[in-house]
């Protein structure tokens, strides 16, 4: 009978350890009065230099099946990126462009929390390679609610943030 | 370091062991059958997982509310399928857990076993994938969490050109066919490769353990069915990409390691995942042990008699066509690469016997570490030690608990690699030269044998049921066995040798009987 009653214990003990642990305890990422502010797109830079005609002593340098009469460097330049919530920088990183020959595409993807509030929000992107202005910019003042999630990203056709 | 970790994680399992031991008796203990558990607790996903693939939804609207009709519509039999499939998935990590603790615990993946064991490393992973999708595609907060947290990690890999992540923060982003893939993966994709794993992780393995007993897989079964009665698994609310979620009842089962890509970085779990991986598959070589030299064959003594092909219990004999031009068919060929130097195809061997009059003792298939014939003079010398009218003569696997007590009690021992090494004519031998009165034979003390059945099949040879039987004119009761695979032989070790003392007549009576 001890025996039974031995087996019962244990078969209660794992099931309410297996029942327990699979929703218990609760992880909490976001106290209640807190945001995410996500960033997040993919960017071309632009490239390192101008496309250039090349001279006919450099064209006789080249194999004749690799005479082309123009060069474009296909290297960009990394995109460095700045999120400021009123005045105060919450993100900033340079992104370098993906690829063998750093020809691609620039990706971020970053997510910060914040306090719910109105915030005036400003981003900034420079891919040209200058570091004294911002070739892409957008401020708003934007009011985030508790739990919201506010993503930032950018639209290649229009060439502009967007902030949804 | 190693060997501390592994007393500790002993000692451990001795606090499950014994508790289980008395509840379920040794042959139902659940902590000897984790891995046949683990593939039981498999079938019970695979069955419950394709009644909720019947009525799922593979879309981002879909998937939730497929789910809520099976949970809340359907309870009796779709919620209760539900739970049963999250329920016995975490009971499959849990027992996957302690098999893997126990395993290093009783250094049963060291040198020549480490292909199991590496073999598991996969499968470990698939596990974790298996469920991590699973919760990806219910598409409730939890999933959403997941998804997001999933794919950072997955973003940290350089195989992606696009940040993975970016598509689960606007409903726009996400699509049905991601769906479509994640349930690929859940339900065709992985499963395939995990049956595929488990064949592998038990592939260098002589009849393994594929179901546990039925009573153990039905009280498990019941437990299970009533979990999720009483407890049903449920959604959390629908994900909602516009907003992020603050807090979720996670499976810590499955999901541990995510919070610490929060506290930490994508980067430094992948580090501390890879890492543990790369331990747990150089651990078999950690430190570098020194191989014993594999079982040999010695033709001029192999009759190809096939016993000890028989009784390996990882494989690592195979009969093949006599080469050296004997009467016999076949000959035994081991291979060095399984062999795991337990020496049970020695007590297999029919060849293997004292009594033999004409040359040394060299039987058909020997251990090089301990040989046949050194067992032999182990045993007259040891026996010379014992004196008094009721000599005992103990046998125990070397390095067991139960081996270090008859030594610290000053019992006269013979240590042997495995008990399943032992072949009964040395039983005969003891008694019948009147080396001792009686013998105690004991193995591994964890309830399991380190070489898998080394105990099963020395027991059955006492008891005259597998070949090499021990001899009729053997008194059993002479031979008494303390194992803890058998419920009839478990006990204090040392109480049961007091007891077979007590048991033998006194040289007094012996003599009185004599002379009637």
């Amino acid at each position: 009978m001890s025996r039974y009653i031995g087996q019962f214990v244990t078969y209660a003990v794992f099931a309410a350890g297996i029942g327990i642990l699979s929703v218990w305890p609760e992880y909490r990422m976001l106290e209640d009065d807190e945001a995410f502010v996500s960033v997040t797109f993919s960017h071309a830079a632009k490239r390192i230099g101008e496309c250039r005609q090349l001279t006919q002593a450099e064209l006789n340098e080249l194999a004749p099946n690799m005479r082309k009469p123009i060069s474009c460097p296909r290297e960009r330049h990394p995109t460095y990126l700045e999120l400021r919530a009123d005045g105060e920088v919450i993100f900033s990183d340079s992104l370098l462009p993906s690829g063998l020959w750093s020809d691609g595409k620039s990706n971020v993807y970053n997510r910060t929390n914040v306090k719910a509030g109105t915030y005036q929000l400003f981003i900034g992107m420079n891919d040209s390679g200058t570091t004294d202005r911002f070739d892409h910019e957008l401020s708003v003042e934007k009011e985030i609610a508790p739990g919201q999630n506010v993503v930032v990203g950018f639209d290649g056709l229009s060439n502009s943030f967007v902030i949804e | 370091m190693i060997a501390f970790l592994q007393r500790a994680a002993r000692a451990g399992l001795g606090l499950l062991h014994r508790p289980l031991a008395r509840a379920f008796g040794p042959v139902e203990n659940p902590l000897n059958h984790l891995g046949a558990l683990i593939i039981f607790f498999c079938w019970i996903v695979l069955i419950s997982g394709i009644w909720l693939l019947i009525f799922f939804r593979t879309s981002v609207s879909g998937a939730f509310e497929s789910l809520e009709y099976l949970t809340h519509e359907q309870w009796y039999l779709g919620g209760i399928m539900r739970s049963l499939h999250r329920y016995a998935s975490d009971a499959a990590i849990a027992a996957l857990f302690v098999h893997i603790v126990k395993e290093f615990a009783f250094d049963t993946y060291r040198l020549k076993r480490w292909f199991s064991w590496i073999t598991g490393v996969p499968l470990v992973w698939m596990v974790f994938v298996l469920g991590i999708t699973g919760y990806w595609l219910v598409w409730d907060e939890l999933a959403q969490y997941v998804a997001i947290t999933s794919a950072e990690l997955l973003d940290r890999l350089p195989i992606f050109t696009d940040s993975m992540a970016g598509n689960f923060l606007t409903e726009s982003a996400l699509s049905d066919r991601f769906f479509t893939l994640m349930a690929f993966m859940h339900l065709i994709g992985l499963p395939i490769f995990l049956v595929f794993g488990i064949w592998l992780h038990v592939f260098r393995l002589s009849r393994p353990s594929i179901n546990p007993p039925r009573r153990l897989m039905a009280g498990t079964l019941l437990c299970m069915l009533v979990l999720s009665f009483v407890f049903p698994a449920v959604s959390q609310d629908k994900a909602d990409l516009a907003t992020a979620t603050q807090a979720v009842d996670l499976d810590w089962f499955y999901l541990h390691m995510y919070p610490l890509v929060q506290a930490g970085s994508p980067g430094m779990v992948w580090l501390l995942l890879v890492g543990i991986s790369c331990l747990i598959c150089f651990a078999p070589w950690l430190p570098p042990g020194k191989i014993a030299e594999p079982a040999i064959v010695d033709l001029a003594n192999c009759n190809g008699c096939q016993r000890c092909v028989d009784d390996c219990p990882f494989g690592a004999i195979q009969m093949q066509t006599r080469s050296d031009g004997r009467k016999y068919e076949q000959e035994a060929v081991v291979d060095s690469d399984l062999c795991t130097r337990c020496g049970i195809c020695v007590g297999a061997c029919p060849t293997a016997t004292p009594f033999r009059s004409r040359g040394p003792l060299i039987p058909g298939i020997d251990l090089p570490e301990l040989t046949a014939a050194d067992m032999s003079g182990t045993i007259r010398s040891v026996a010379e030690s014992l004196s008094g009218d009721k000599r005992i003569l103990s046998f125990s696997c070397s390095g067991s608990s139960t081996s270090a007590k008859l030594r610290k009690a000053g019992e006269a021992l013979v240590e042997v690699k495995c008990m399943g090494q032992l072949p009964p004519p040395f039983l005969d031998y003891v008694l019948s030269r009147d080396l001792a009165d009686a013998m105690l034979l004991t193995g591994c003390s964890d309830g399991r044998c380190r070489y898998r059945f080394g105990t099963n099949w020395t027991e059955e040879r006492v008891t005259r049921k597998r070949d090499p039987r021990l001899r009729k004119r053997i008194d059993e009761t002479r031979v008494c066995r303390a194992w803890q695979d058998f419920p009839e032989h478990q006990g204090n070790v040392l109480k049961q040798l007091t007891a077979l003392r007590d048991s033998l007549p006194d040289a007094a009576s012996d003599d009185e009987a004599t002379a009637a």
